[in-house]
């Protein structure tokens, strides 16, 4: 018989009050960096779930942290990307389910002190102590996912030209059948990678960076300013708005 | 078997009520949350009127109530506590200590129905008209040291008469009356080992009904090396000792702490059908490697001799063991795991039970469940 032993487990440190709760590392990554560029991540902490079907389990587990009492907003960001799933259902009633079955999943004695509200609409607050809120990317209405957030905000550009190039002849030279769910994030790399060779911008230790996560420290990045695009306003006042008493 | 369990006043509790309780139930939480104190209570409520557990401020200090040598009287224990206030929840004796449970019938337990039954503790005033009366219990003719004396009276529902309980300058008597009880009922305390005498009368009933084989089996589990055990007449009393392949067989207090724990919580519980078993800090001396199969082992023994299991630990690798050993047995209905926290708001404890669905969302995300 094997014992596991258990690795230091994920944790709601005492001061805590906000929290972010991300599908995964690289959007953890990416909103960390831009909580960091706003100078307010030290007032957030950052949770991933691993996908929107453990999100359940996230939240009972922050319904039945020691912590839980001291959480004053809980920001929910996922990506809008699969309407088919859930009976037809999108990402919002996705998380709304997700909401209500850590709310009916712990136990009856904890019902009537701990529970999370159900947000009704994207980025609006919902409820008092904790508010919840809920984020979709690239945004409320277009399935994506973060990946599609960051190539609107890099826009047209001559290597975007060249990555819809290099699509096509995948599809009519190649006879590649393109997977559309994955193509954003298989594109920002493309993309990427060209940045990479660039000389005009790559460092060294830009050459070892390929995926999005790696990109917000590339020397592109900073030098195209792509924190103060547009595109991410949305997310920004997002995050900002989790600061709200 | 305790199916919810509501403290008032007592110790470090103003009004804690744990719901949900298991066949096996594990208690976490930070220090000072009131782990010990809730098995004491609950220990208290099942009828044990054992005067150590109440009275123990400093388990490291045990010396502080052993029997008083100097009188050889059995019935006094030195309690240098500063009187029954300790007992209460912030020295509050004004307000009496309430004990208060749901249970369902256990087997051939004396109380066959559902019911809610109660337990209080309160110190008798000496304004009180039936005061003198209680002393009267304890025969003490010196009236200078009846002057510092404090009775508490601990009032179950179930017994015929409350046990009085004297404080007289740093000593404690119980008076002597035959009480019933709600479970039987057997407390392993973290910092003492139970004591040799015990083990042996523990080990003389799970011999006599023929469960040596089993016994020896079930040690192998912390210990592989064991081949028998028989009880040894040494310096004129019976002593519970292990065939380890050395030239003589060896007394259990000779094992380490882990050996000697897990064979106290195993013979305690094979004398308990029906009944209750507290453990204080249980993982103790077990090694990571053979924890999961020795909440298999209670498992299986608290299923089979329907033993309500209450445990305290610390230790993560315990918990995950426990997950691991209930979820594999395909039993973990069974196990409830529950931590105290400090309510910030209200400034009590407050209690948070993981069912089988918040223990399984914790371990497998590997979410810090100790608080």
């Amino acid at each position: 018989m094997t014992s596991r032993i258990p690795e230091a487990g994920v944790r709601i440190p005492a001061d805590v009050t906000r929290i972010v709760v991300l599908e995964g590392p690289e959007d953890k990554t990416f909103f960390s960096a831009l909580a960091e560029q706003l100078g307010i991540n030290d007032q957030l902490h950052f949770i991933t779930c691993n996908g929107k079907d453990c999100l359940g389990s996230t939240l009972e587990n922050i319904l039945n942290d020691g912590n839980f009492h001291g959480i004053q907003q809980i920001g929910i960001i996922c990506d809008n990307d699969f309407p088919d799933s859930r009976d037809g259902r999108g990402a919002l009633e996705t998380v709304q389910d997700e909401i209500d079955e850590a709310n009916n999943a712990i136990d009856e004695s904890l019902k009537t002190t701990r529970k999370l509200p159900r947000p009704r609409k994207p980025r609006e607050t919902e409820g008092t102590k904790p508010k919840v809120s809920v984020l979709l990317l690239p945004d409320d209405h277009r399935d994506g996912m973060l990946e599609n957030l960051v190539l609107d905000a890099i826009g047209e550009d001559n290597i975007t030209n060249c990555v819809d190039a290099y699509y096509a002849c995948l599809e009519s030279q190649a006879q590649v059948k393109l997977q559309k769910a994955r193509e954003p994030r298989s594109r920002l790399s493309v993309y990427i990678s060209g940045k990479i060779v660039d000389k005009t911008y790559a460092t060294n230790d830009d050459s070892r960076r390929w995926f999005l996560t790696q990109a917000v420290d590339m020397k592109w990045w900073k030098d195209e300013k792509m924190w103060d695009k547009p595109q991410f306003k949305p997310a920004k006042a997002f995050l900002r708005q989790l600061l709200k008493p | 078997m305790y199916k919810s369990f509501r403290v008032k006043n007592f110790r470090c509790f103003k009004d804690l009520q744990i719901n949900d309780l298991g066949r096996v139930n594990l208690i976490a939480g930070k220090n000072n949350t009131g782990k010990t104190a809730l098995l004491e209570a609950m220990y208290l409520h099942t009828g044990n009127r054992d005067v150590k557990t109440l009275l123990r401020t400093d388990r490291a200090a045990h010396s502080l109530f052993a029997r008083d040598s100097v009188s050889r009287d059995p019935d006094l224990v030195s309690a240098d506590i500063g009187g029954w206030p300790i007992v209460f929840r912030d020295f509050n004796i004004a307000d009496e200590i309430d004990l208060t449970a749901d249970t369902v019938p256990m087997q051939q337990s004396l109380f066959g129905l559902n019911e809610t039954t109660s337990v209080k503790l309160s110190v008798k005033s000496s304004e009180s008209e039936d005061y003198v009366v209680a002393l009267d219990h304890f025969n003490v003719e010196d009236f200078d040291l009846l002057k510092s004396a404090a009775i508490l009276e601990i009032d179950a529902e179930y017994d015929r008469q409350p046990t009085l309980l004297l404080y007289v300058q740093g000593k404690v008597r119980a008076s002597r009356l035959r009480n019933s009880s709600l479970y039987s009922s057997e407390f392993v305390f973290a910092m003492e080992r139970i004591s040799s005498r015990r083990l042996a009368s523990l080990y003389s009933r799970v011999r006599q009904s023929n469960r040596k084989i089993w016994f020896i089996e079930t040690l192998r589990v912390v210990e592989p090396r064991i081949s028998d055990v028989d009880l040894l007449f040494v310096d004129g009393r019976l002593v519970l000792s292990a065939d380890i392949g050395l030239s003589q067989l060896l007394p259990f207090t000779s094992l380490g702490d882990g050996t000697n724990r897990f064979a106290s919580v195993i013979l305690a519980m094979s004398n308990l059908a029906h009944g209750v078993i507290f453990v204080d800090e249980i993982e103790i001396g077990l090694h990571h490697t053979i924890q999961q199969e020795a909440w298999k082992t209670i498992g299986d023994l608290a299923q089979e001799l329907n033993v309500q299991v209450f445990a305290t630990t610390h230790s993560l690798e315990f918990v995950q063991a426990a997950y691991d050993a209930f979820s594999e047995g395909n039993r973990l209905d069974q196990f409830r795991y529950h931590r105290l926290d400090h309510h910030p708001e209200f400034g009590d404890i407050e209690v948070v039970t993981y069912n089988e669905s918040g223990i399984e969302a914790a371990m497998t995300t590997n979410w810090e469940i100790r608080g």
